[in-house]
């Protein structure tokens, strides 16, 4: 990176903990710390919601995962806009009546005590854990990128958004949200206006995307019925909208955003706002991702997009890398050349570019295998440094730091929204019901702030201990997929049936989870599938124990 | 005091911007839904 690079790079940094943090100033109840006073306006809370959503592998990850895989991903986001209008209908104007701080109070006010308890310590440990994650990811891309320790990274992002968010609260997270988002919207246009613009004198946009086409890179919508294949429009329309009402109608990090609005309206509006931008949004991003695919069509790939990995291999010089090398290149100038025929119209050399694209992959397959055994089999993934690899060799002076700052914008506004929400299920539903109920405005502002030191913290060691958990990190998100649709069930319940009883919900609950458990250990059914299945699971079961112990409650 | 369930009586005072009404924004939302998934349709099936 260039010295204007870093001036960009740390005066954002700078600017953005100095803002956050003149932004938060003046609260006096948990009530302003939590829910920002309950003042804010559609458009801010609707660009927070967004920001909470995206961190920063969605910027990154998306685009190298355009370049590997197509646009197929874009399915996933087809189910949220009827999510949110069937949020907007159904749960959203309970929360607001009901005045809660958390998503989970409003389960106590319907159900009882216990339920509530369950469904936020589910959220606690999964949010906890996933935030860790959120740290871990970016950091890996970013240590590679600035040639700092990964340790430096995560303490730099996390330091950074604990120093805003335990001062300001959720005023912090929504005023920093809407330049955070301010920021990536702009590095979007502006990475997507450089893939258009680095594209190969002569080659226009539209034989970059019938190249792009040839490959299967624009392929997005798969009418599949198969529920073990990825991203059928089945599972993106049905999946998709199910996993989409759990978490922007029963996780906290959303729910608290939208809680702030000024009003039901504004609240509402908040999430219609993001059902209208969201798929084109991602749309871009996917895109951009494509176009960087085929500007390496005719401009030379690293094997290995991580270079750390690459220049230890180098060093360890297996004997089979010179061979590897060779058929890499081999294979790129056979890819090259069908693609030249291909652009001076000549079609029907797409089999000849499909089947030199294959050979690339195989013999990218081969470098992996010496990267992996080199590592004691430990799985390489070098998909989340293509995009930045590419900006570091394409964007001009200054705009490389920006377009870092992005990653890191993307990276800080999904942390400090789980932060804010984790601090207040700790301070809400724990510490005010069962360690000091009577505690002052002043006293229980100082908790708070602890609360979301200590999650900060606590997202550190889980993000520093990352490296070395491996696949344990799998099993976090696993671990959260399977009570995810669960509780959905249990929101449904509440809202939608008005008989059903708590120890339906609270026995449907586990029932639920057991069911998504079941499932996933012995069938193969896509991850999407499993929120339809326990939300299912918790409702008609929570239904039916409803029905079985309305007798028992007759003969009392 | 029990919740029994009941969907909230509406107690918003602030006006529905730009559609007058939720209904008319609800099904904008939808049709627009629709209508970005139409194109997503033809951009994949387009001959470039």
């Amino acid at each position: 990176m260039d010295r204007l690079d870093w001036v960009v790079l740390v005066g954002y940094l700078v600017a953005i903990v100095s803002f956050g943090v003149w932004a938060g100033r003046g609260n006096r109840r948990i009530d302003d710390f939590f829910l920002a006073g309950r003042r804010m306006r559609w458009w801010a809370v609707g660009l927070s919601v967004m920001a909470t959503q995206i961190s920063a592998v969605t910027f990154v990850g998306t685009t190298g995962q355009a370049y590997t895989d197509g646009m197929r991903f874009l399915v996933f986001y087809f189910g949220l806009p009827f999510a949110m209008v069937t949020l907007c209908v159904t749960i959203v104007p309970f929360f607001y009546r009901a005045r809660v701080i958390t998503a989970y109070q409003y389960l106590e006010q319907r159900f009882d005590s216990r339920t509530r308890t369950l469904t936020s310590l589910l959220f606690l440990m999964s949010r906890g854990l996933s935030m860790g994650v959120t740290l871990y990811a970016p950091s890996l891309v970013l240590s590679v990128i600035l040639g700092w320790s990964e340790a430096g990274t995560i303490l730099l992002m996390a330091g950074g958004t604990i120093a805003y968010v335990s001062y300001g609260g959720n005023k912090s997270v929504i005023w920093t949200d809407v330049v955070q988002m301010a920021v990536i919207w702009f590095g979007i246009l502006l990475c997507f206006g450089v893939a258009i613009s680095k594209l190969p004198d002569g080659l226009e946009l539209r034989d970059a995307l019938a190249l792009a086409q040839t490959s299967g890179r624009l392929r997005i919508i798969n009418a599949s019925p198969s529920l073990r294949e990825p991203y059928t429009l089945g599972g993106g329309l049905i999946g998709g909208f199910f996993l989409m009402l759990s978490y922007f109608g029963c996780d906290q990090s959303q729910v608290q955003r939208y809680l702030s609005g000024s009003s039901l309206t504004q609240s509402r509006l908040s999430l219609l706002f993001n059902a209208f931008l969201k798929v084109p949004m991602q749309f871009l991003i996917l895109l951009t991702g494509v176009l960087v695919f085929v500007f390496y069509v005719f401009h030379t790939p690293p094997l290995l997009w991580n270079t750390v990995e690459m220049r230890k291999l180098e060093a360890a010089a297996p004997p089979e890398l010179a061979a590897v090398k060779a058929a890499y290149d081999g294979a790129l100038a056979a890819r090259r050349d069908a693609a030249e025929a291909f652009r001076r119209g000549e079609r029907d050399q797409a089999g000849r570019f499909l089947a030199a694209g294959a050979e690339l992959a195989a013999v990218r397959q081969r470098a992996i295998a010496l990267v992996e055994k080199l590592n004691g089999g430990r799985r390489y993934n070098d998909t989340n440094y293509i995009f930045p690899t590419y900006i570091l060799g394409n964007l001009p002076r200054g705009l490389v730091g920006l377009v870092i700052a992005v990653i890191f914008a993307a990276a800080m506004s999904a942390l400090s929204g789980e932060m804010n929400a984790l601090a207040s299920a700790t301070m809400v539903d724990f510490y005010k019901r069962f360690v000091n109920q009577g505690g002052s405005d002043a006293h229980d502002l100082l908790v708070s702030r602890l609360a979301t030191v200590f999650w900060g913290g606590f997202a550190c060691l889980v993000a520093l201990q990352a490296g070395r958990l491996g696949s344990a990190i799998e099993v976090v998100n696993r671990f959260g997929s399977y009570f995810y649709g669960s509780i959905l069930g249990v929101f449904a319940l509440a809202v939608l049936t008005p008989r059903a009883s708590a120890a339906g919900a609270f026995y449907g609950l586990m029932i639920g989870m057991g069911t998504v458990a079941l499932v996933a250990q012995t069938t193969s059914v896509h991850f999407l599938w499993y929120n339809v299945v326990g939300a299912s699971a918790v409702f008609l079961s929570g239904l039916a124990l409803t029905a079985l112990g309305r007798p028992a409650l007759a003969r009392e | 005091m029990e919740d029994t369930g009941r969907a909230p009586t509406p107690d918003d005072q602030d006006p529905v911007p730009l559609f007058g009404t939720w209904r008319a924004i609800y099904t904008s939302v939808v049709v627009w839904a629709l209508v970005v998934m139409a194109l997503v349709a033809v951009f994949q099936s387009w001959s470039y």
